[in-house]
């Protein structure tokens, strides 16, 4: 449940990130909001496997992270998360995700192929090291164990979902008024991001 | 409204004649005096009678120019600010008297000692839905502020009032509108309106956050007004820097940006139970209306609207938009007669109908929670003339 809920809290970046991707995407196949909705259905499939992967290897690290907790480091990265969203905020819309940039190296065919296409991007936004993933990434490092881990980013990547489903909707949904909210929502997680991480550090360095 | 952007209540509005004014005020007169004496006989007591007695009269004869004038906020807000003051009169001299201390210490939160504040409820309802835990750590359901009364109280007015909570029932409201009436001329008149969207983005944060960490977030980290009524001893790092944030807010938003501005920031600018309440809005009868044909498109209004609800797309709309508090003062401010209360759907031509129709549950509600909170107020000042002290006394 925390997993779903924290997708769901940070969900608003992920659709500041990410939409820049999907929504040029769907207007360019000018197809249906049925259509764009099965689109969608790969896409988060592609998605998924991406933070399946993430949560083994958020297991895999997470000694590491457990020797970290309540320390220097660790508030050092909540403080970099609060300034990424910042950024992210600031720029919005027109800062790409890391996969925007690999897009570009997919071969044309693929294009062809809309179904392929949508689960390879998926898979890409999923690798993607956007700064609400890195929370869920930190978070799911403190977990006991892999099937834990796993299914804590099963339920982040429902909770972010749930973001994305309007987004067919191009057409009829009020984006401008959203992109606001979510770009003044990021602002204020990143205080909150930048306020956890100096308690942290005034708390760990007493 | 003049050129400078001033408040003028300058046109005649419709007055209702003064038979059917006493005649409608006569049930306020004895619903009010029956709230504020509990059923009781009068206090002998000099320093509690007075009180009792000015802020009876007081209220009543507000209600009484409201209903005979047509006007709405010249009327509305002078109750409203001293409900707002009197809070905060009554408030920390009685947490000094209970518990010596205005902070409240670990263990009194643990108990769910801590009084329910409607701040919450956006905090409470929303994730309470998804996790099935209700995350204050106040009663359920002892005494008045628990959060079983405080639930019944919100969702009644917010039927009937929708967002008119926020300029005639929120304790708090009066606090910003007291200081953004300061100046005459405000300083500062530009205000960027993408600004109106920040209320829905707090409100997403917090309600998220407090449900995947299961605590009110808002209480414990955003809250203005945590400066002037309750807040966490001062024990540690994390206190200390929560309290630094409750008073920057509070010096910000409720008192320099206000008196600044001429606007209520931390209502239109910041909270997130405004937001929410922005929705019940949606659902609620009342709602102010534009006349197209009256309105000569000055644009007395839209610089008079204290929560930045209207704009000149709203002018063209006939409506305001979803944020408005139905605080009345585009109303009194429109010189044409082009903006009234009104009941949606129902025809243009009553303005008189609409507003009393809305004004009187409304001023009943500010009524019955600002009575009790002006009196006490008052007694406190009294108690602080006489006795030096604002603590002790009956
Ligand atoms: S409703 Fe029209 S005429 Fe009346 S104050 Fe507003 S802009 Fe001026
Ligand atoms: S639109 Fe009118 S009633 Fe609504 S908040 Fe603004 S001034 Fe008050």
């Amino acid at each position: 449940m925390s997993g779903f809920l924290l997708g769901l809290s940070l969900g608003a970046a992920c659709l500041a990130s990410c939409a820049p991707i999907l929504v040029p995407w769907y207007l360019a196949q000018a197809a249906g909001w049925g259509r764009n909705f099965v689109l969608l259905g790969l896409f988060s499939a592609g998605r998924l496997v991406g933070y399946g992967v993430f949560g083994i290897l958020a297991w895999i690290i997470h000694p590491v992270i457990d020797s970290l907790r309540h320390s220097f480091v660790f508030g050092l990265i909540y403080l970099a998360l609060g300034i990424m969203l910042i950024h992210f905020g600031r720029t919005q819309f027109h800062n790409p995700c890391v996969s925007k940039g690999l897009m570009r190296r997919i071969p044309a065919e693929i294009f062809a192929r809309p179904g392929i296409l949508a689960v390879i991007m998926g898979v890409l936004v999923g690798l993607n090291l956007c700064p609400p993933f890195l929370a869920a990434f930190t978070k799911a490092a403190e977990t006991p164990s892999l099937a834990a881990s796993v299914i804590f980013f099963v339920c982040f990547w429902a909770g972010t979902t749930v973001y994305l489903l309007p987004l067919p909707m191009v057409g009829l949904f009020r984006q401008p008024v959203a992109a606001i909210v979510g770009r003044f929502a990021c602002w204020i997680m990143a205080g909150y991001f930048i306020y956890q991480g100096v308690l942290i550090w005034v708390g760990g360095l007493k | 409204m003049t050129e400078r952007g001033r408040t003028s209540y300058g046109c005649p509005p419709t007055r209702i004649a003064w038979h059917w004014t006493i005649l409608l005020a006569v049930p306020m007169v004895l619903l009010t005096a029956m709230t504020m004496t509990q059923g009781q006989p009068l206090p002998k007591e000099l320093r509690l009678l007075i009180p009792l007695i000015v802020s009876f009269v007081f209220l009543n004869a507000m209600f009484i120019l409201m209903l005979r004038s047509g006007r709405i906020d010249q009327f509305r807000s002078p109750v409203f600010i001293l409900y707002a003051l009197g809070l905060v009169m009554m408030f920390i001299p009685n947490m000094l008297e209970v518990r010596g201390t205005v902070a409240i210490g670990a263990e009194e939160i643990v108990q769910g000692k801590v009084p329910f504040c409607h701040m919450v409820i956006p905090m409470t309802i929303i994730p309470a839905a998804f996790t099935r835990t209700i995350i204050f750590p106040g009663s359920m359901l002892e005494g008045f502020a628990s959060i079983g009364t405080m639930l019944v109280l919100w969702l009644v007015v917010s039927i009937v009032l929708g967002r008119g909570w926020c300029s005639w029932v929120c304790f708090y409201g009066g606090l910003d509108e007291g200081f953004s009436r300061i100046l005459r001329t405000p300083l500062i008149r530009r205000i960027s309106p993408t600004l109106r969207y920040v209320p829905f983005a707090v409100l997403l944060v917090i309600v998220l956050l407090s449900a995947v960490y299961l605590t009110p977030t808002y209480c414990e980290w955003l809250c203005p007004y945590k400066s002037v009524t309750e807040f966490a001893a001062v024990t540690d790092a994390r206190t200390l820097i929560q309290t630094v944030i409750f008073v920057a807010l509070f010096v910000g938003l409720v008192i320099i940006l206000p008196i600044l501005t001429g606007k209520r920031t931390q209502c239109g600018l910041f909270c997130p139970m405004g937001a929410f309440q922005s929705f019940t809005n949606k659902v609620n009868i009342f709602g102010i209306r534009i006349d197209k044909d009256k309105c000569i498109q000055c644009g007395a209004c839209i610089k008079a609207c204290p929560t930045l609800s209207l704009d000149q797309t709203c002018l063209e709309k006939g409506s305001p938009r979803m944020t408005c508090s139905k605080c009345g003062r585009c109303v009194d401010v429109c010189k044409f007669g082009a903006v009234s209360m009104q009941i949606k759907g129902t025809p243009p031509g009553h303005p008189n109908l609409g507003r009393v129709l809305f004004v009187y549950p409304a001023f009943l509600v500010m009524a019955i929670m600002g009575g009790s909170m002006i009196q006490q107020g008052l007694y406190r000042i009294i108690l602080l003339v006489t006795t030096g002290s604002l603590v002790g006394g009956s």
